[in-house]
């Protein structure tokens, strides 16, 4: 069974242009309830307000923001009572082995090197939410 | 590497306080031994002469204010110019997408997969966005040590630079090195393996 493409997917990017290529490339994918957030602390507000209506099926979030990092944004979700279950995928240029190793730590879902290309972004959504059809 | 500064109870000691201690230690070794330290003393002062003379050949201040900061601003221009430039393209590429649905379906495949890998490269802006903004980081860097340099030639204190080539970050804030030089980090591949996925 495919994902419902409704589902509300947030992307976490400081840069806006990388926001618009994943938002786009997740456009192809069928998705088409795409919200944006500019680094992790406008990403935990939106999850929080979202939060009374349902919840985000999927965060993709670069790591390296401010004032708040993907990492630690993942760490507020994973202990947030409400949030902790929402799917995180990390996708970012870091990728030092502890980087990875401090993610996995933390409760990532799946980990994305950039530059990456549209077929690794299917790949590791549909490893981490099932096929996307 | 750079010797500290010679301090008395966390105090700078002036030229003559220098040279003061030193008549003092010659004047208690032996006369053989004596001969070596002059010797050395005279090179000593041979370097010092040329490192002031070369630092004066640096000209710092003029370095500060006019090459530095004309990288740092080139570079930061360089992120305006590449982010906008992108995002353009990206828009282009948008229009192109929604022309494409229009096509029979072999050339709208054909459309949209260029358009995907027109996206996929417009990912390079992110990551020389980064590159560039370690490069900032180096050149404020290196404006804080022609600071330190600045007071040290005018006698004034010159800080704890020695200390900031250390990267004393801790915890997560330690994690946070940007992209990695060819070579350095890891694939996507070994991170899949190291992940487990």
């Amino acid at each position: 069974m495919s994902v419902d493409k409704k589902m509300p997917v947030l992307v976490v990017d400081d840069f806006p242009t990388m926001r618009k290529i994943i938002r786009n490339l997740l456009d192809q994918l069928g998705f088409n309830n795409i919200s944006e957030a500019e680094d992790g602390s406008d990403a935990l507000r939106k999850m929080r307000d979202m939060s009374s209506r349902g919840l985000f099926g999927l965060v993709i979030s670069d790591w390296n923001m401010e004032p708040m990092t993907g990492l630690q944004l993942l760490k507020e979700v994973r202990a947030d009572n409400v949030l902790k279950a929402t799917p995180f995928i990390m996708i970012t240029a870091e990728n030092k082995t502890e980087n990875v190793v401090a993610a996995k730590q933390a409760g990532v879902n799946n980990y994305i090197v950039k530059p990456f290309n549209a077929a690794t972004l299917k790949s590791k959504i549909e490893a981490v939410i099932g096929p996307i059809g | 590497m750079t010797q500290p500064a010679p301090k008395l109870d966390g105090k700078l000691l002036t030229r003559e306080q220098v040279s003061s201690a030193i008549t003092t230690l010659v004047g208690k070794v032996s006369s053989q031994a004596r001969d070596k330290v002059v010797e050395d003393l005279y090179d000593l002062a041979g370097q010092i002469d040329n490192l002031y003379a070369e630092l004066g050949r640096l000209q710092p201040r003029n370095l500060k204010e006019g090459e530095i900061k004309t990288a740092h601003d080139e570079l930061s221009a360089v992120i305006t110019a590449t982010s906008e430039a992108t995002f353009l393209i990206i828009s282009e590429a948008e229009k192109l997408e929604k022309i494409g649905k229009e096509l029979p379906e072999a050339q709208a495949q054909a459309v949209s997969s260029s358009v995907t890998s027109i996206y996929e490269a417009c990912g390079f802006q992110d990551i020389t966005g980064q590159r560039i903004k370690k490069v900032v980081t180096t050149l404020r860097t290196i404006e804080e040590k022609i600071d330190a340099l600045i007071e040290t030639l005018g006698g004034v204190r010159p800080g704890s630079a020695e200390a900031k080539d250390e990267d004393t970050r801790t915890g997560d804030a330690a994690l946070l090195n940007g992209p990695s030089l060819d070579g350095q980090g890891i694939s996507q591949d070994e991170i899949d393996k190291l992940l487990g996925f």
